[in-house]
């Protein structure tokens, strides 16, 4: 009696100790026989047939966890399906965006982590644990129950309950000692000293969070914070790019001479012009060009016309797509114009992913074709003025592609009313505009760029006549 | 002890699981002793020492790379996969031995696994420790490794649900979750018992603390013991599941020397393999150094070597296989991986691998060996090495040859990739040692359940 504390707390029970297995399973046949409700065995393992000695019902974890399991389970599918195929769906390679076979480790791993999580919990939660204070503990002799001695435990609250009664019969039954069990007089709280720990700690632990909290959403101009520069800021040159590491500062270099890129080889000497082909050109060039070249290739197609109307009613700005019968494309290499068609220039777009290649060079022999029959068509010029055939180079000459004559601004500057027009040069200086000045804009037009246009232009190599002809008609233009 | 003669279970077998002159009270103080020793072994203080060092090495690896990039790793196109993901596979491998033991053999009522179930689930956590770590520094900026969990985010992004290496992300954290609450539950009970015998107090709070007020009561063990089935009957499935959807990551990609549904069974078969091993490789010095031989006796060494044995020859059946279906398949790319595997440049790792892990273990075909502790050792340390090497020839001989020839690499480990390999030993040996120092190594509770006496009989009736 001696072992166990008593300061004068409530009376919890009486425990009883045995030595043996059998002597305790017997016991505890008897004891639930006698019609106690409120008492239990305890031992160091789980003894096997203790379970039916006490009546223990069989417990109803193995349905909460089946039950959790498919909850688990349930929400991996939605999960997944409202991740990957409704919010922020995954096109990869054309596939389904919901396909559940891909889904099913996921589905899988997710009814177990539900299952093990409630069997485990469960299991806790179902026990009353974790419980820090437990009358038992304070009895000396209950602590062999974790080592080799196996007790019962008839709890003071059970209705049969009768201390003397209790001793006696449990002896009765073979205990080797039966003692009383009291609550402890104190509260079961925390000791003081961890309850101030921890709340210092709890304060402490909200202090990032509140950090957290504080910078949420809000903006800064000070600089982010680059953990690891290296990351970040990487020594490595870009396409286009200045480098220090060749001799021209050009970090994209140079084609090795003699070599030809992958992909550049396009190799039309095995292209027969015949009349097939240049119908398929035809073919090509009415459903693809004709729209801004026109049927006939002197770029008044049929988007050319709309535009202009619309250019004229002040709705929109337009470049007239070039005229291909002028002597200017009648005198560019197949390749040049290959390489318009597949890169595309100005304002007209790359078709190189719309038209095979073999297609390409069938619009080209196409393009021969419509230039060769027109050619004849070229304007007398007998009997015209200096500035009617100035104007006509204006157009023959694409001069009209990049600048106007009414005032309008295109690529270029507008050509009317120039001469004692004062304008700011590329280099900040002023200069009005005189005859000189004209002519070196045609003939090396980039030596005195004006201010506020792209250096774009390219020469223009003419006779001195077509020069003073062009000359005259960019004067007459006020 | 004059109670055996009733019991029924234990006399088929021609020597009991506890040996010695054992009673509950022994099996308390033999493992609670340990703990409860002012000071550990010699040998202890000998490999925590050395394992702290490592783990000191892994560190400082692990602060160099962070800082500088996975450049300082040997990866590189076209081996773009090297030693991170070789040590992540070997180390979540070497844990699948741990749930085999815990939960496949609780559900099949070998008894013989409660004397070593302790101690290789607790080589099942921290392996997967070393194991997650892997993947988790090789993605280069690790402070974005949340990325990998369905998590909002600023991308509003969400992750690919139909990717392996995604699919793996759940499988080793569930598989870790599961395994650290399966191998706490069994803790309970046994740190109670050494609450209960704790005489400082600070052991006592901290044990206490821990046990979570277990009191042995029978109406908790009723749902104790049904709810550690349950957790068994899950993680039965999903150590099979886990090292399938490894072996997916490398399955489902479309590369020959990968792409074959062999690969579920064989890396299965693979990791309880080397995970056999590495119980061995512990327990044979553990014991000793621990004083545990009536516990985890030489009858739990003989049955590990014969699974050590079973899984090798279903490794080695796979190895034969691939190189059958290779050329079964006519393919003339999954014909020339395996030729370059066995005969390439890698052709030294991949016969290492063959004799290691094929060739060694059938000497355990002979009971004499199977007893001698030195020749076992010996043994785990080469399956150790080899199902390594195993890993290591899958993902680099399939890499390094690929399909465009300028691209061809010899891959070769940097010495930082070799110090990362050897840190991570360092962790999971410090984690061993600490576990082996302050928790229950045997499983008390469940070891006491074996003995003759822990059976009532029911003569009463």
């Amino acid at each position: 009696m001696t072992e166990t504390l008593n300061d004068n707390g409530e009376l919890y029970g009486v425990v009883a100790e045995f030595d043996d297995v059998t002597t305790l399973c017997n016991a505890a046949e008897k004891v639930r026989e006698a019609g106690y409700t409120k008492w239990d065995c305890h031992t160091p393992f789980p003894v096997h047939g203790l379970d039916d000695s006490m009546g223990i019902k069989f417990t109803k974890l193995p349905w909460v966890v089946l039950a959790m399991g498919l909850t688990g389970c349930t929400l991996a599918v939605l999960m997944q399906w409202w991740m990957n195929a409704v919010d922020f769906p995954y096109d990869i390679s054309g596939k389904p965006q919901w396909s559940l076979p891909a889904n099913i480790p996921v589905i899988f791993e997710m009814t177990v982590l539900f299952s093990a999580f409630t069997a485990f919990f469960g299991m806790w939660i179902a026990n009353g644990l974790p419980l820090w204070y437990h009358p038992l503990f304070r009895n000396k002799r209950f602590s062999r129950v974790t080592d080799d001695k196996f007790f019962v435990a008839i709890e003071a609250a059970d209705d049969l309950f009768n201390s003397a009664q209790a001793h006696d019969f449990l002896k009765s039954l073979g205990a080797s000692d039966t003692e009383d069990v009291y609550h402890s007089a104190e509260s079961a709280g925390l000791p003081g000293s961890l309850k101030g720990k921890l709340v210092v700690m709890a304060c402490l632990a909200t202090i990032p969070l509140s950090m957290v909290y504080n910078s949420y959403g809000k903006t800064t101009t000070e600089p982010r914070v680059h953990l690891v520069p290296d990351m970040d800021k990487q020594d490595k040159f870009r396409a286009q790019g200045q480098t220090s590491l060749f001799a021209d500062g050009r970090m994209s270099r140079a084609q090795v001479e003699g070599t030809v890129a992958q992909g550049d080889l396009d190799d039309h000497s095995n292209n027969v012009v015949n009349a097939a082909f240049i119908d398929r050109g035809e073919e090509r060039f009415n459903i693809y060009c004709s729209v801004c070249h026109g049927f006939d290739g002197r770029g008044d197609g049929a988007v050319h016309r709309r535009a202009t109307e619309l250019a004229d009613a002040g709705h929109a700005s337009w470049i007239p797509p070039s005229n291909l019968i002028l002597d200017l494309y009648a005198g560019q290499s197949d390749e040049e114009l290959y390489s318009t068609i597949t890169d595309g220039i100005r304002t007209m777009p790359a078709y190189g992913g719309q038209i095979l290649e073999k297609d390409r060079w069938a619009i080209i022999a196409y393009v021969r074709a419509l230039q060769m029959a027109q050619k004849g068509d070229s304007v007398d010029t007998t009997g015209m003025t200096s500035e009617q055939r100035g104007a006509l180079l204006f157009d023959s000459q694409t001069c009209s592609t990049c600048h106007t004559v009414n005032g309008a601004r295109l690529i270029g500057p507008p050509l009317n009313g120039l001469l004692g027009q004062e304008i700011t040069l590329d280099d900040d200086t002023t200069l009005v505009i005189d005859e000189k000045y004209i002519l070196k804009s045609i003939t090396n037009p980039m030596a005195q760029a004006r201010k506020g246009y792209p250096k774009a232009m390219l020469e223009v190599e003419l006779t001195d006549e077509d020069l003073t002809d062009l000359l005259n008609y960019i004067k007459s233009q006020k | 002890m004059a109670n055996s003669a009733s019991t029924t279970h234990l006399d088929i077998f021609p020597e009991d699981l506890v040996q010695g002159t054992n009673d509950f009270h022994s099996i308390t103080e033999t493992v609670c002793g340990i703990i409860e020793a002012p000071k550990p072994p010699k040998a202890w203080y000998i490999i925590f020492g050395t394992a702290l060092a490592m783990l000191g090495v892994l560190g400082a690896m692990i602060v160099y790379l962070v800082t500088t990039g996975v450049g300082v790793w040997g990866n590189n196109q076209p081996v773009a996969w090297g030693w991170p993901i070789v040590n992540f596979v070997f180390w979540v491998g070497i844990g699948h031995a741990g749930t085999l033991i815990s939960a496949v053999l609780f559900l099949f009522r070998q008894d013989w696994r409660t004397g070593i179930n302790r101690f290789s689930e607790a080589m099942t956590i921290f392996a997967v420790v070393c194991a997650g770590m892997f993947p988790a520094i090789h993605v280069g900026r690790i402070w974005f490794i949340w990325w990998v969990f369905p998590l909002p985010n600023q991308m509003a992004m969400w992750p690919n649900f139909r990717s392996p290496l995604l699919w793996d992300v759940f499988a080793v954290s569930t598989y870790f979750s599961v395994s650290l609450l399966f191998w706490y539950m069994g803790l309970v009970p046994d740190l109670a018992s050494v609450r209960d015998r704790a005489v400082s107090k600070t052991k006592r709070f901290w044990y206490g603390l821990f046990s979570l007020g277990w009191t042995g009561s029978n109406r908790q063990w009723h749902r104790y013991e049904r709810a550690y089935l349950v957790l068994a009957a899950l993680a039965t499935p999903l150590v099979l599941s886990v090292h399938s959807v490894v072996s997916f990551d490398f399955a489902v990609s479309q590369l020959a020397g990968w792409h074959t549904t062999i690969f579920p069974p064989y890396f299965v078969a693979g990791a309880i393999f080397s995970g056999f091993a590495m119980v061995l490789t512990l327990s044979i010095p553990a014991r000793k150094i621990f004083g545990l031989e009536e516990l985890i006796t030489l009858r739990h060494i003989d049955n590990m070597t014969k699974v050590i044995m079973a899984t090798g020859m279903m490794v080695g059946y796979a190895y034969a296989m691939e190189f059958f279906m290779a050329w079964y398949s006519g393919n003339e790319y999954e014909g020339f991986t395996f030729i370059n595997r066995a005969f390439g440049p890698y052709a030294w790792a991949y016969w290492i691998m063959v004799s290691c892990n094929v060739l060694s273990p059938q000497i355990f075909w002979f009971k004499k060996i199977r007893r001698n502790l030195v020749v076992v050792f010996i043994m785990s340390l080469f399956v150790n090495v080899g199902m390594w090497f195993e890993r290591f020839v899958i993902t680099v001989t399939s890499l390094n040859r690929d399909f465009l020839p300028s691209s061809w690499h010899y891959f070769t480990p940097t010495w930082v990739d070799i110090l990362t390999l050897i840190g991570s030993f360092g962790l999971f040996f410090t984690l061993f040692m600490l576990f082996c120092r302050f928790l229950p190594q045997v499983a008390i509770s469940e070891v006491k359940n074996v003995l003759p006496q822990a059976h009532p009989h029911h003569d009463a009736h």
